[in-house]
């Protein structure tokens, strides 16, 4: 018992020492409060038009201005964490579900599975990361649920990479083989032995997918790949701000600090679990790199 | 080194054999029709001319020995979106988004190898927090809203810099900016830690009890070690580069491969998406090929067999 609380003070003491870790995952919070509460915050539907307002500047009724449309820009953004935060979530999780246990099953077992598992990966590493997003999308159709299909297709392969390279460094461990000669079965050994040790370095990598995500999924609706307007999604709305840049670049602006605010949310976080988790790198300098 | 080379380029065509391959019958299985898309709001009759014309009416299995007895004879097929042949249309665009791509590695190197050294020479100072500031604020910006608040600030508001089209070098400093942005911000980062770590090793505290100079020591013997692991990760972030040169092609009206793409998608004109595909893996991996003789040229006790 004491020995437990003696861990936890441990632990937030470290949290703390992180500020990185601090910061981004208060970003991280307040963005997922906005996508829960978002509805009751916004001022107005995304959809609701007021043509005799268009183009407006901030000011206090529409503390981010207005669109082409009329349609209050700080509703839009809220309702588009929506679609954002729904897609990577979707996407990184199933993603992270596909990825780790074919890495982990991998890296233990060796033999034909492994030789397979390296051979996909690496052929779909082959493609530069967008062109791949663009290929699949292209593919499993445009739209909400092709865009998640796309996600996972790019982003399970370096997951799984990571999981089945951590794993396969482990199989000889001495630990790993005392377990084995104690009759551990295979499940008992990847679920209590490896995984622990590998979740660290999983979880830092999953935070960094997740800010991609958020990154791919704007760039392929700025290039109308995506959800189709007026869907209120970030990239959709930052493709109709741009013909509008010369006379109202509000639009663009506040979306694009909507946007890089969430995804700064998610590198923080990543990076201070990184520092965190690696105590070699903990005597160099500022804990933001 | 002879027969490695080899090795690796027949690696790379098979690795783009089966990439276009798979590209080939997935965006035949994808939704769309580029026949009725071709023929617009036209009559059956049309849309079957059409099909026709572009050759869809045969099955996919004669489509696909006809495609691959092309590409054997160099041959790409035609474009359905402008009519001439995949290979012209490519080369056509080859210029544009080469300039793009090599300015960007230009800058890459030249912003983030120094930009890294600096903060490794002075770890915990006020210009390391700064530089790293802007590290994490560059990987966490849309590549595509920096490039328009490049827009806003120099074509609109100060008028230094035409605001898209490609007609020249003065016209490829935005475009390059927002796509090094990333590349630099990961090389400044790697180049700190790696150097980081060389500058704790023995042999360099050696060197400079030895007499040499500062700046002899910090280059010669410091950066050299520490380069290596930046070589690796400069091959490995190409992608991105090609990746995201896409969409500043798309924001720029810089008339490269990436638009070319977006615009085949859009017409899901079916021979040029496969053209586009085989240069963006085959680029990609000879990019990668190119980092790893760079690797053994900066590393001596690199000899590959």
């Amino acid at each position: 018992m004491n020995k437990k609380i003696m861990h936890h003070k441990r632990l937030m003491y470290k949290l703390l020492k992180y500020k990185s870790i601090i910061i981004g995952g208060l970003i991280l919070l307040a963005y997922i409060f906005l996508v829960t509460f978002g509805p009751l915050i916004a001022s107005q539907g995304p959809d609701e038009q007021n043509l005799l307002a268009t183009l407006q500047p901030p000011s206090r009724i529409h503390p981010f201005g207005t669109d082409e449309l009329g349609r209050d820009m700080l509703s839009r953004l809220i309702h588009g964490a929506r679609y954002s935060f729904l897609i990577t979530l979707v996407s990184v999780a199933a993603a992270a579900f596909i990825g780790i246990p074919t890495g982990l099953i991998a890296g233990y077992k060796g033999g034909v599975l492994e030789a397979m598992l390296v051979r996909i990966v690496d052929f779909i590493l082959t493609f530069p990361p967008l062109v791949l997003a663009i290929l699949a999308v292209t593919i499993f159709g445009f739209g909400l649920r092709g865009l998640i299909l796309a996600i996972i297709v790019s982003f399970f392969p370096t997951i799984a990479r990571l999981a089945y390279i951590v794993t396969r460094s482990m199989r000889e461990r001495d630990f790993i083989l005392a377990a084995q000669a104690l009759g551990a079965g295979d499940l008992r050994i990847l679920l209590h032995h490896i995984f622990p040790n590998i979740a660290g370095p999983l979880l830092v990598e999953i935070s960094l997918r997740a800010g991609q995500a958020v990154l791919t999924t704007t760039a392929l609706g700025f290039l109308g790949l995506g959800v189709a307007p007026p869907t209120p999604e970030w990239g959709v709305i930052m493709a109709r701000g741009k013909d509008f840049l010369f006379i109202a670049p509000h639009i663009v602006m506040t979306t694009g600090i909507v946007i890089s605010l969430s995804v700064l949310g998610f590198n923080l976080f990543a990076d201070g679990l990184r520092d965190m988790l690696d105590p070699k790198m903990r005597r160099i300098g500022w804990r933001l790199g | 080194m002879f027969k490695f080379i080899v090795f690796r380029i027949l690696s790379v065509l098979v690795t783009v054999y089966i990439a276009m391959t798979t590209v080939f019958f997935g965006i035949r299985l994808a939704p769309g029709d580029p026949a009725q898309l071709l023929a617009g709001q036209q009559t059956q009759e049309d849309v079957k001319r059409a099909r026709q014309f572009l050759g869809l009416d045969a099955p996919i299995y004669i489509q696909y020995l006809k495609f691959l007895r092309g590409v054997i004879r160099g041959d790409l097929g035609v474009s359905a979106l402008t009519r001439r042949s995949v290979s012209e249309e490519i080369v056509r665009c080859i210029p544009a988004t080469f300039t793009l791509l090599a300015a960007s590695m230009v800058l890459t190197a030249v912003l983030g190898v120094p930009a890294g050294v600096v903060c490794a020479l002075m770890p915990g100072t006020v210009w390391d927090f700064l530089i790293m500031l802007l590290v994490v604020g560059a990987l966490s910006v849309p590549n595509f809203w920096l490039g328009m608040l490049m827009i806003e600030l120099f074509s609109v508001r100060l008028g230094w810099l035409p605001s898209f089209g490609f007609s020249g070098l003065k016209t490829a400093i935005m475009p390059a900016i927002a796509v090094a942005a990333r590349q630099v911000a990961v090389t400044t980062r790697m180049t700190r830690v790696s150097m980081l770590e060389v500058l704790g090793e023995d042999y360099l505290k050696v060197a400079l009890a030895k007499g040499l100079g500062t700046w002899s020591v910090v280059l010669k013997h410091g950066l050299r070690n520490a380069l290596l692991p930046v070589i690796t990760s400069l091959g490995l972030q190409a992608g991105f580069l090609l990746g995201g040169s896409i969409v500043i092609e798309v924001l720029f009206a810089w008339p490269g491969i990436g638009q070319l793409l977006i615009n085949a998608i859009t017409m899901r004109d079916y021979n040029l998406i496969q053209g586009i595909t085989i240069v963006y893996v085959g680029g990609f991996l000879l990019i990668m090929l190119f980092m790893d003789l760079c690797y053994a040229l900066v590393d001596p006790r690199i000899h590959y067999e």
